[in-house]
């Protein structure tokens, strides 16, 4: 599972536990997902067959991407839109990765069509943070989903949008368990201090930067890992050109094999533990772009979970958090002077690093699900009307289906091979 | 470089003005000291009494119709404004259009249909206004607003609006050179008091009161209840406490002093029996150049409203005459300057509505004298911060540049037709007269 799973999974566990009579069922797209043994939901995979009977049994539909299928049952269920992510602003990414010209722009007009269906489909909408959320009010405010209605229902509108972050792990840390790395790895050594780049290397991150800092410290016993270079269901996200750059470099410095180590298939979300359990540093850099300014980067949570200090790029808004609690040390993008002084601050100044662990365990209560997900929780719980009425939407709806299935189709002929 | 800047005010420059106003007027000024070989001209609607340039060099002209704004932008280089009549599609293309999105329009809009629309015309009026909205993000070259969340909020407008396509960020994966933060400034004049304004002049101020100054409107999303309720509950143990209204007749007749929040707090005072005593609503509004002479002769600054989406994306232009008068801060949570106040601090920021936390922080601006010696400290560095001179930094760039990052031009025309026409159509649909705009 990467991200977008454990934090379904994570959603399905705490509205069983918490929503007192729900029953509970996780769809996933892959046709092997199975339920851990002690799951208080179900686990059933989803296809385009069997997504309409799914929607028809239940009463609150949950979903990251709402199909435009569910327009027949828009006014007898409830949906919640889970848009974890700021997706004008990845997918805009993505597609600088992967298409040119008019294919391009075919690509990001199919991105705003599928996100006015979304805002306007939703009920509620949860997001990961609250720039995230900010930015989606603009687009329903200029989409009239905040209406007149909705704004006397709710002068905060926050059961219209809310901000429900991506969690930690539930189980606590255990630094105990067997080794992955030290003594089991012929790359690290007992003394060596580890950093972990724990998640892809995705087109909008700079390994480069990283591997320059370690070349100019030029230590040793300072070993980087990056971990988990392929993501499941996404073809080649992972292993996309800034991969293979990030490799090329480390080969040309001399750092790969050496000080530099890739895993290179996808780690399981069990195993990354081990890892990051045993590593002493995280780290991810990346560009200080509007991608990042709404990004919110869910490899920190298991970095904070495992109270491992972690380095970041100045941007995103957990690297504010970085900042403001003493989480680590967040660095100017591309900066690679910067970048080595941290390394070199995390590993050698013992005290200093047992500070910023201490913060991170200070912050593992509030980052629960239960506690995150709770607008979700209540939503569910307490089954209130939607504010923004949904006769007031429905025009925009239809209206808003069809010009997504039209850039759809747009953008599929634009990008044929 | 010589570039010609026009700098369109829709509301009064004068003697006497509000935010926008003074926003306008302040704008023209640092452009003019930015950029000192460009040429800046101050637009304002005709009717009023002389003022002096906000520096030398700054013309200052009258317009009476949109049509003659058309034609005064059309001489220009870049124009500036809140907002541009529809008319300006004529000059896309031709001026570069920078739109100034200080404050959320829409949702204090929302606040305002509750007040003055009949609910039948409300969704007509709101999508008119939507409209109206839409249409100038389509037709700006440059938006710039008050702080990093307006600038979200925008952004997720503009991704609405397909006004970010994939050419923007291209060019400029920041954003930055479309939508930039440009705060509202502190003026670089020091305080400067002429002579007595409260003490011994308005009946009931003694020179040993403390003063609480209230100093701006008294608007739909403000809470003077509760302040005049913790001022009610404070006199049963101490009699200096003086709480002051400053302004109560708005110079954009937007806010008068018949607006339902006003009334009710008179009403309020009134019935508590402390109006005149140790409440007091000032007539009139306080002329721009005597604004001074109030915040120097009071002790601490208060503004309450309430934790909503309006203070959420509001940038309190006010809160601003306290930092340069260094007066320490009695506001309520939910906006980001109420952040600053906190975290800094530059007073006490409270829960809305809570009579309790407020009588707690007035006492603590006014009789804790080491931490109002700490604010204002913190005060002082913040009005630094927010010069207008170094605020300014971003819209002179873009106006040196004098090149247009935004969404393509002709695609941008042709949507902007289309939402102006939009917009006429609600406009003329809607049969509840809004206030003027």
């Amino acid at each position: 599972m990467s991200a977008p799973g454990i934090r379904a999974s994570a959603q399905a566990q705490v509205l069983a536990e918490q929503v007192p009579g729900a029953e509970v069922t996780l769809a996933g797209q892959n046709g092997d997902a199975s339920a851990p043994p002690d799951a208080p939901y179900r686990v059933v995979p989803w296809t385009s067959k069997n997504i309409l009977r799914l929607v028809a049994e239940h009463d609150i539909i949950i979903s990251s991407g709402l199909p435009p299928q569910i327009a027949p049952f828009f006014f007898q269920k409830r949906f919640v839109a889970d848009l974890f992510s700021q997706y004008a602003m990845e997918w805009m990414e993505v597609g600088l990765q992967h298409y040119h010209g008019f294919g391009r722009r075919a690509w990001v007009e199919r991105t705003r069509t599928w996100l006015a269906m979304q805002l306007t489909a939703a009920d509620f909408v949860i997001c990961n943070n609250e720039r995230q959320r900010d930015s989606y009010l603009g687009t329903m405010f200029s989409l009239g989903i905040v209406s007149n209605r909705a704004y006397a229902a709710d002068r905060t509108l926050r059961r219209l949008i809310d901000s429900a972050p991506h969690g930690v792990r539930r189980e606590p840390p255990d630094w105990s368990g067997p080794r992955v790395l030290r003594g089991v790895h012929p790359g690290f050594r007992e003394k060596d201090t580890i950093l972990v780049w724990n998640g892809g290397i995705i087109q909008w991150y700079d390994p480069g930067t990283l591997l320059e800092a370690l070349r100019r410290l030029g230590r040793d016993d300072i070993k980087l890992l990056f971990l988990g270079a392929s993501y499941p269901g996404i073809g080649d996200l992972g292993k996309g050109p800034r991969f293979q750059n990030a490799k090329a470099i480390a080969a040309a410095n001399g750092q790969l094999g050496r000080t530099v180590f890739f895993e290179e298939g996808w780690v399981s979300h069990e195993e990354a533990a081990r890892y990051v359990l045993e590593a002493d540093i995280g780290v991810c850099t990346y560009w200080d772009n509007l991608e990042t300014r709404y990004a919110h980067r869910t490899r920190f949570l298991d970095l904070i979970w495992a109270e491992r200090p972690f380095i970041c790029t100045h941007g995103d808004i957990l690297a504010e958090e970085v900042e403001r609690r003493g989480w680590g040390i967040v660095v100017p993008q591309q900066d690679a002077e910067a970048l080595a002084r941290a390394i070199a601050k995390l590993a050698d100044d013992k005290a200093f690093w047992e500070r910023c662990r201490r913060n991170l365990a200070a912050a593992r209560a509030e980052l629960q699900w239960e506690v995150t997900q709770r607008p979700l929780i209540e939503f569910c719980r307490d089954g209130w009307d939607p504010i923004s009425p949904k006769a007031e939407r429905f025009p925009g709806l239809v209206q808003r289906i069809a010009a997504y299935l039209g850039r759809r189709a747009v953008y599929v002929w634009a990008t044929k091979p | 470089m010589s570039r010609s800047i026009l700098v369109i005010s829709r509301a009064a420059v004068g003697p006497r003005m509000a935010s926008p106003g003074i926003r306008a007027y302040q704008i023209a000024g640092a452009l003019a000291r930015a950029l000192p070989e460009a040429r800046v001209t101050l637009a304002r609607p005709a009717g009023q009494d002389p003022v002096t340039p906000p520096e030398p060099s700054v013309r200052i002209v009258d317009y009476r119709s949109n049509w003659e704004l058309v034609r005064l932008a059309r001489q220009h280089d870049v124009a500036i404004a809140r907002n541009f009549p529809p008319y300006f599609i004529a000059l896309m293309g031709r001026t570069l259009l920078a739109f100034d999105g200080y404050t959320p329009l829409l949702i204090e809009w929302l606040e305002l249909a509750e007040r003055d629309i009949a609910p039948r015309w409300r969704r007509v009026w709101s999508a008119s206004n939507r409209w109206y909205v839409n249409l100038q993000l389509t037709m700006a070259d440059y938006i710039f607003c008050a702080d990093e969340r307006q600038r979200d909020h925008w952004i997720g407008m503009l991704v609405a609006l397909a006004l970010l396509p994939s050419q923007v960020y291209e060019r400029d994966p920041s954003v930055r050179s479309l939508v930039g933060v440009v705060p509202y400034g502190v003026p670089p004049t020091p305080l400067s008091p002429n002579g007595p304004a409260m003490r011994g002049v308005v009946p009931g101020i003694g020179p040993n009161d403390r003063i609480l100054l209230w100093h701006g409107a008294v608007t739909d999303w403000n809470d003077p209840i509760t302040a005049i309720e913790a001022v009610h509950r404070l006199g049963q143990k101490r009699g200096d406490l003086r709480l002051v209204f400053m302004g109560v007749d708005h110079p954009d007749y937007v806010f008068g002093p018949n607006a339902g929040k006003l009334r009710a707090a008179v009403a309020k005072a009134r019935e508590l029996g402390i109006e005149g005593k140790s409440v007091f609503f000032l007539p009139g509004w306080v002329p721009y150049d005597a604004i001074d002479s109030y915040l120097a002769e009071a002790d601490a600054g208060i503004c309450l409203g309430y934790e909503t989406v309006e203070s959420r994306f509001a940038f309190r232009t006010r809160y601003v005459d306290a930092f340069r008068a260094q007066l320490p801060l009695v506001c309520t949570r939910g906006d980001v300057l109420a952040e600053r106040v906190e975290r800094d601090p530059l007073g006490v920021a409270v829960p809305e509505r809570d009579v309790e936390a407020v009588s707690r922080a007035i006492e603590r601006v006014l009789d804790d004298a080491d931490f109002a010696a700490e604010c204002r400290r913190n005060l002082a560095a913040i009005a630094d911060e927010l010069s207008w001179d170094r605020v300014i930094a971003p819209l002179a760039e873009f106006c040196a540049r004098g090149e247009s990052n935004a969404a393509p031009l002709a695609k941008r025309r042709r949507d902007a037709i289309l939402r102006a026409a939009t917009y006429y159509v609600l406009k003329k649909a809607n049969r509840n007269g809004p206030p003027q705009r």
